[in-house]
């Protein structure tokens, strides 16, 4: 395959020697799906898979940034290399954005043993961007220990990182609400980890127990112990907060439920994929064919009813038709 | 797709005044653009760290404590030891017609002074990027 004309193999190299450089290129040639993206990918493939994949999340101005910092630079003393993607959104009416959050880690930002990247969602409604995963991959292949993906501030239903993360960190705060808003479904669902940052201000102590007594009736894989208060901002609560991380991602490695989350990230990666350049496209072309044209003139003269359109379709579409059959 | 153009706005120096810098941000933003905004007191080597990891078209400076001279030519500096001299350095603030010449010889692209329509910053960027 002629992949040397985009440099696509010089770039893997420079990943997989953890070149700063090529890691930044090889992100922005996925993100915007520049010509090699799919090449570009599938030739890191093999060298993914080893690092921890952490998601943090939780309404804006909760901390997140700043937690991230701290636990970083925990991380960091102890060798580990650190790959962090930071996610703003975008504007729905211009497409433009004010990615700000690395503004809030400035301690770590020039460290050798840190990348962080900033992302937009670009009109990707769960809170993160629609590329978060291929540029996971690029870190993960140029040698990361940790993967820490920052979501945008999400209020209840912004829950994608599941999809991408092995362990979901749910930043609060002490304000966030009351015994109903911590049993609703969406956001409080998703958090392996509970941390009530700002917990230097009133009702930190309420916020806890409602925490660990929704984790009590809600989910027999966590305990009390994964509710953890922070002050980031003053350091106070992350050696806590460290511990908490490592003990489930050992307790997680140990009894085979790493693994397991692992395929099912790539179960989800693989519909995606697949997803995107088969359905959307059939779909595109069924919309674009002359049949569909016709079946659309006929049922606007009232000619037609619309799933006798359907089935007119499918016989010109084995997939469609094995569908409609129910096979 | 088209790609997106992707810009970082940094304060070197020690200097606080960030209203013109935000101003800047919030222009390009409004004009379809990605703005990673790292805010007040870089240095220079966190300023060409931060373009390179988040590979952006162009870095605005923007200095108003009259050490433009040095910091801005020293962005550029940095930038081509990284190799990464082609992203576009343009820079904002009260910058003297003589400094302004000293700059752009030493290969800032563009200097906006105060009084700018900030469209025409958004004009230069859109046509002088590859």
């Amino acid at each position: 395959m002629p992949t040397d004309k985009l440099g696509i193999d010089k770039l893997v190299s420079g990943i997989l020697a953890s070149n700063k450089r090529a890691v930044a290129k090889a992100i922005t040639i996925l993100e915007n799906d520049l010509p090699g993206a799919a090449v570009l990918l599938d030739q890191v493939f093999t060298k993914t898979g080893n690092a921890q994949l952490i998601g943090v999340t939780g309404p804006p101005g909760a901390g997140k940034s700043t937690l991230i910092e701290k636990i970083t630079n925990h991380w960091l003393q102890e060798g580990k290399k650190i790959g962090i993607i930071a996610v703003d959104p975008s504007s729905p009416f211009t497409g433009g954005a004010i990615l700000g959050d690395r503004i809030r880690m400035k301690t770590i930002s020039s460290k050798k043993n840190v990348f962080i990247r900033s992302m937009a969602t670009r009109g990707a409604l769960g809170g993160l961007s629609p590329h978060i995963r291929e540029a996971m991959q690029i870190l993960d292949a140029a040698g990361m220990d940790k993967i820490i993906v920052e979501t945008v501030g999400v209020g209840q239903s912004e829950i994608d990182i599941v999809k991408v993360a092995d362990t979901v960190i749910l930043v609060t705060v002490p304000e966030a609400g009351d015994d109903i808003q911590v049993i609703k479904s969406g956001i409080m669902e998703i958090g392996d980890v509970f941390v009530v940052n700002k917990a230097d201000r009133p009702g930190a102590n309420k916020m806890e127990i409602l925490l660990k007594s929704m984790i009590h009736s809600n989910n027999e894989n966590l305990t009390d112990k994964n509710v953890v208060k922070t002050v980031a901002s003053e350091s106070q609560g992350i050696d806590e907060l460290i511990e908490v991380l490592d003990n489930h991602y050992h307790e997680f490695q140990v009894t085979g439920k790493l693994l397991k989350r692992k395929k099912a990230l790539l179960e989800l990666m693989l519909f995606d994929i697949i997803k995107n350049h088969f359905a959307n496209k059939t779909l595109v072309k069924i919309k674009e064919s002359d049949q569909f044209k016709n079946l659309l003139n006929k049922l606007a003269k009232r000619e037609i009813e619309p799933y006798s359109a359907l089935t007119e379709l499918a016989e010109e579409n084995q997939i469609l038709a094995a569908i409609l059959e129910g096979k | 797709m088209e790609k997106k153009i992707k810009v970082l706005v940094a304060k070197p120096g020690l200097d606080g005044h960030d209203r013109g810098a935000k101003v800047v941000a919030r222009a390009l933003r409004d004009a379809g653009m990605e703005v990673v905004y790292t805010g007040l007191r870089q240095t220079p080597e966190q300023i060409v760290v931060a373009a390179i990891q988040e590979d952006v078209d162009v870095i605005g400076l923007s200095a108003l404590s009259g050490a433009h001279l040095h910091l801005f030519s020293e962005v550029v500096k940095l930038l081509k030891e990284e190799n990464a001299d082609d992203i576009i350095v343009i820079g904002g603030g009260i910058i003297p017609e003589a400094d302004q010449l000293v700059l752009k010889e030493k290969g800032v692209a563009e200097l906006f002074t105060p009084g700018t329509p900030t469209g025409e910053i958004v004009e230069f960027i859109k046509t002088n990027i590859k």
